[in-house]
């Protein structure tokens, strides 16, 4: 299976995995549901003790570009999927490359394709509140 | 078998190449060999009057996406997703194809 075929899978799982998130313990006040979403999608591959800062930095500036809250608005009522998705999709692809499964260029093409899927996959992402 | 950079050999006009942020900033290193995305920069140079320079623009690949998505393909969100499936993955396949990045789903 591949990594975008696993990707796929997140769609699917997308409800059950940010369940699973709400659920994370921990001690970083700035860890919210978001930074949350993108450990439990970086625990796929990699060891939840190897989530460092700089991932923790990587999401973070990610979200902040792309999907802050006035820019959310644009997907309706449940634009918040969005943000969730791509962070627990992002993280998904940090596990990998922490884990030497990704070159450089592999996350990097994987990064770029996170957009264009989720908006393949929109109207199943923001169907109902997650 | 067509190459994948073949698109980025015909560009859109008023198109340009942006780099995207590295990870340490425009200091990285890797900064000019890093990865690049084609943005509407057509008031460079006065090309285009009143046109739009998306170089500085906020955010990222998706805002962008969004912007092709609303603004180039007329679509609002929900037009969007009523589109069939095959539809929605034809427009992400050919602005995909613009930038030399496969969209292997």
């Amino acid at each position: 299976m591949t990594y975008h075929d696993q990707l796929e899978q997140l769609t699917i799982d997308f409800a059950r995995d940010i369940d699973i998130a709400r659920n994370v313990e921990s001690s970083n006040q700035e860890d919210d549901l978001a930074i949350k979403a993108a450990i439990v999608g970086f625990s796929y591959n990699s060891p939840t003790s190897d989530w460092a800062k700089g991932h923790y930095d990587f999401v973070r500036n990610r979200l902040e570009a792309d999907y802050s809250s006035d820019q959310l608005d644009d997907y309706g009522e449940n634009g918040e999927n969005v943000r969730l998705f791509f962070a627990l999709a992002i993280g998904f692809l940090l596990g990998l490359y922490q884990q030497e499964r990704l070159s450089d260029d592999q996350f990097k093409e994987g990064e770029q394709q996170i957009p264009g899927f989720t908006m393949l996959h929109l109207p199943r992402l923001t169907e109902q509140p997650v | 078998m067509r190459p994948y950079d073949e698109a980025t050999k015909a560009r859109i006009p008023v198109y340009d190449n942006h780099h995207f942020d590295p990870k340490l900033g425009r200091v990285d290193p890797d900064y000019p060999k890093g990865p690049t995305i084609g943005v509407r920069n057509d008031n460079a140079g006065g090309r285009v009057p009143d046109g739009v320079n998306l170089h500085t623009a906020k955010g990222g690949f998706q805002t962008a996406l969004n912007d092709h998505i609303k603004k180039d393909l007329g679509f609002t969100i929900k037009q969007w997703n009523d589109l069939p499936d095959a539809t929605r993955q034809l427009h992400l396949r050919r602005y995909y194809a613009c930038f030399g990045i496969p969209l292997p789903f």
